[in-house]
């Protein structure tokens, strides 16, 4: 099993014929991942990465049974896109385009939840299962399948996280990117609650930044996990008032930075590690199974 | 982008919301109760900054006016002064409908006692109204804050309308705050905005037929910010008198890196997120280079671990912008990613420092910045 996409997950891409969606088509085809669709209102019919173009998502979902999509429109397309999508029964949504107005990022992320559909993003690089199904902009080939689950806005510091990962021999189940803006579909608390009931995951990396309450709120829900959290925060020394490259990372009130966010998670009994080279080696310890009492003793005589 | 006060106003207007006359000086209202003469910057306690005056007659106003032209307000410069006839207040009141981005919806926010900063109001004396998305605003939520106001017969009427007039403006225009403090209850028992803070979306300004001028917060960004925007990178100035710039290739590893110069003891000057650049050609990151460049860092880090665009690329992008404009003094590049080894090879062969990983790189700007 896995979380969001596992091996019952049938891939539609929304802008398929457009030049980032006919490109991320084309490595789900080469990377084996189940990619059954595309749409495209404009230019209907024919195929792209070996699958049928349809004017429709719910034409798409008729005849290919897709039931997740990535949303590869530009922004101002954004919202009818992911509306139809919704409303056309597909599931898991990632909205991929960077600079979608916030008020489009409400409304679709309030009528997804209303109709029962994960909406990761906007400014998602979406989310990945290594083996079963790829809706993100990761490449496949940096991923090891394995215990470790990750959720983080970025996109990027995945990357570095999955790489010392498995510098430890440590795979992942899934990667979770739930994006940079300030409203977003999904947030950390969202994902920590499908890791927790996930059989395929022992341990959850938590990345974080400043601004807003995603992580705070998260705090609450590490307290009632039964699986070990590392967590790690980005922006310590993000002067304020700058926005951080991404539209949601502003330092906002006291609790939102992150010595803020820090205190939270740690006192939840999250593992807080202070510097992004640190988590890979927090997760090894978490996994490894506390030596008993008997055992230590045995080891001092 | 935030509006000024004048240009916040002028937006209450149009949707309805009663506002002072008044108008830019050297122009005047007729108001023979006095004046109100305000300075028009973006900046919070503008009252307490000496921003704020009131004037008995005309020929007051005017040197208010002027002695308030060009000075600094909260670190920004007086460009423009509004002029208002004053108003007979008999109660202040603080009104908003802000974005609650975690709650991912719009909130109606009350403080019985305005003309403070909301921050500094215990939480209990807030009414916050949330407006889900789907329904919209009904009567029921107006009715929560009529309650809390405290108001009655045609000043509640009034006031209501004011509630629902500032949720449509925010709705219409794209607004992620649209602030009235204070609100005033004046003793001819109407209800007028004495103030207004506007903050409209930048991503939906391709459906906004008002005007983009006067955008304080971009006229508050740096040169390096500026010229970098440009491009369609990402500057952050941090420390003016640093003297490293990292470019990074992504937002959140930008953030990170950042972090690890700084704990690594390193000044920094500015953090450059490349976003988009990294597939835009050597052409625009020569302009990312003439931008960092004119900051003149001793120290560029280049931190580039990319899984969407190719290293190799990315690499003869590189070569061809250091070519067009080079970046001084000493460079360190980090790059890992989808066809990285070619990538290295390239830029090793034309005499750059390059490391797969990060600690190697970081390593070895450390020992760049000991003169090694």
């Amino acid at each position: 099993m896995a979380i969001l996409v596992d091996g019952e997950t049938r891939i539609l891409v929304q802008g398929i014929t457009g030049h980032t969606g006919a490109n991320l088509a084309a490595r789900m085809r080469d990377e084996g991942s189940p990619l059954v669709a595309g749409v495209s209102p404009g230019r209907p019919g024919g195929r792209m990465a070996d699958a049928p173009v349809f004017a429709s998502c719910s034409e798409a979902v008729a005849v290919t049974g897709a039931n997740a999509s990535f949303v590869c429109v530009p922004a101002r397309s954004a919202l009818d896109a992911v509306i139809e999508a919704v409303a056309a029964g597909l599931r898991t949504i990632v909205v991929y385009a960077e600079g979608v107005p916030v008020h489009d990022a409400v409304f679709m992320s309030a009528y997804g939840e209303a109709r029962g559909a994960r909406i990761l993003g906007p400014n998602s690089a979406g989310c990945i299962s290594p083996g079963q199904a790829n809706l993100s902009d990761l490449n496949e080939r940096l991923l090891v399948p394995g215990p470790v689950g990750i959720v983080s806005k970025s996109g990027t510091l995945t990357y570095e996280v999955i790489a010392e990962l498995n510098g430890l021999g440590l795979g992942q189940s899934t990667v979770a990117c739930l994006g940079g803006d300030p409203v977003v579909g999904t947030s950390h608390a969202d994902v920590l609650k499908m890791f927790d009931a996930d059989a395929a995951t022992e341990a959850v990396v938590l990345i974080g930044e400043i601004g807003g309450r995603s992580e705070l709120d998260a705090a609450e829900v590490v307290a009632q996990m039964r699986k070990p959290v590392v967590a790690y925060i980005a922006g310590l020394h993000a002067p304020a008032g700058k926005r951080m490259g991404h539209a949601g990372a502003l330092l906002g009130s006291a609790d939102e930075n992150v010595p803020g966010k820090r205190a939270a998670l740690a006192q939840a009994g999250a593992s807080v590690v202070p510097d992004l080279l640190g988590i890979a080696e927090a997760v090894a310890n978490a996994l490894t199974p506390p030596r008993s009492e008997e055992a230590r003793r045995t080891e001092r005589q | 982008m935030d509006l000024l006060e004048h240009q916040g106003k002028a937006l209450l207007r149009r949707y309805g919301i009663p506002v002072p006359d008044g108008s830019l000086w050297p122009e005047r209202p007729n108001a023979p109760g006095g004046y109100v003469v305000k300075a028009q910057v973006a900046a919070g306690g503008r009252g307490k900054a000496g921003g704020i005056h009131f004037a008995e007659d005309s020929a007051a106003a005017d040197a208010l006016a002027r002695g308030l032209l060009d000075r600094k307000i909260g670190g920004h410069r007086v460009d423009a002064i509004l002029i208002e006839r004053r108003l007979d207040i008999r109660r202040e009141d603080y009104l908003a409908v802000a974005l609650d981005r975690d709650r991912r919806c719009l909130t109606l926010v009350h403080a019985l006692g305005g003309g403070v900063e909301v921050e500094s109001l215990p939480p209990e004396a807030l009414t916050r109204v949330p407006v889900d998305p789907l329904i919209r605003l009904r009567d029921f939520h107006i009715a929560r804050v009529l309650e809390a106001a405290k108001v009655e017969g045609e000043t509640r009427r009034a006031y209501g309308e004011v509630v629902r007039a500032l949720y449509r403006l925010v709705v219409a225009e794209d607004a992620t705050l649209a602030e009235v403090n204070p609100l005033a209850l004046t003793a001819d028992g109407g209800v007028i905005a004495a103030d207004a803070k506007v903050t409209l979306d930048d991503n939906a300004r391709f459906r906004r037929d008002t005007p983009d001028d006067g955008d304080a917060q971009a006229a508050a960004a740096s040169t390096l910010e500026q010229s970098l925007r440009a491009t369609g990178a990402v500057g952050v100035e941090v420390d003016p008198d640093g003297d490293v710039v990292a470019v990074v290739s992504g937002a959140g590893l930008m953030m990170a890196t950042l972090d690890l110069l700084v704990e690594r003891g390193h000044k920094v000057r500015a953090v450059v997120d490349l976003g988009g650049t990294v597939l835009a050609g050597g052409e625009v990151l020569a302009r990312v280079f003439a931008a960092v460049a004119a900051a003149g860092p001793r120290l560029t880090l280049l931190n580039a671990f990319m899984q969407t665009a190719l290293c190799d690329e990315f690499a003869r992008m590189l070569v061809q912008a250091q070519e067009m404009s080079p970046l001084r003094g000493r460079v360190v590049i980090r790059l890992k990613g989808r066809q990285a080894d070619e990538g290295r090879r390239l830029l090793v062969e034309r005499g750059f420092q390059v490391h797969e990983d990060l600690v190697p790189a970081l390593d070895g700007l450390a020992d760049a910045a000991r003169g090694r």
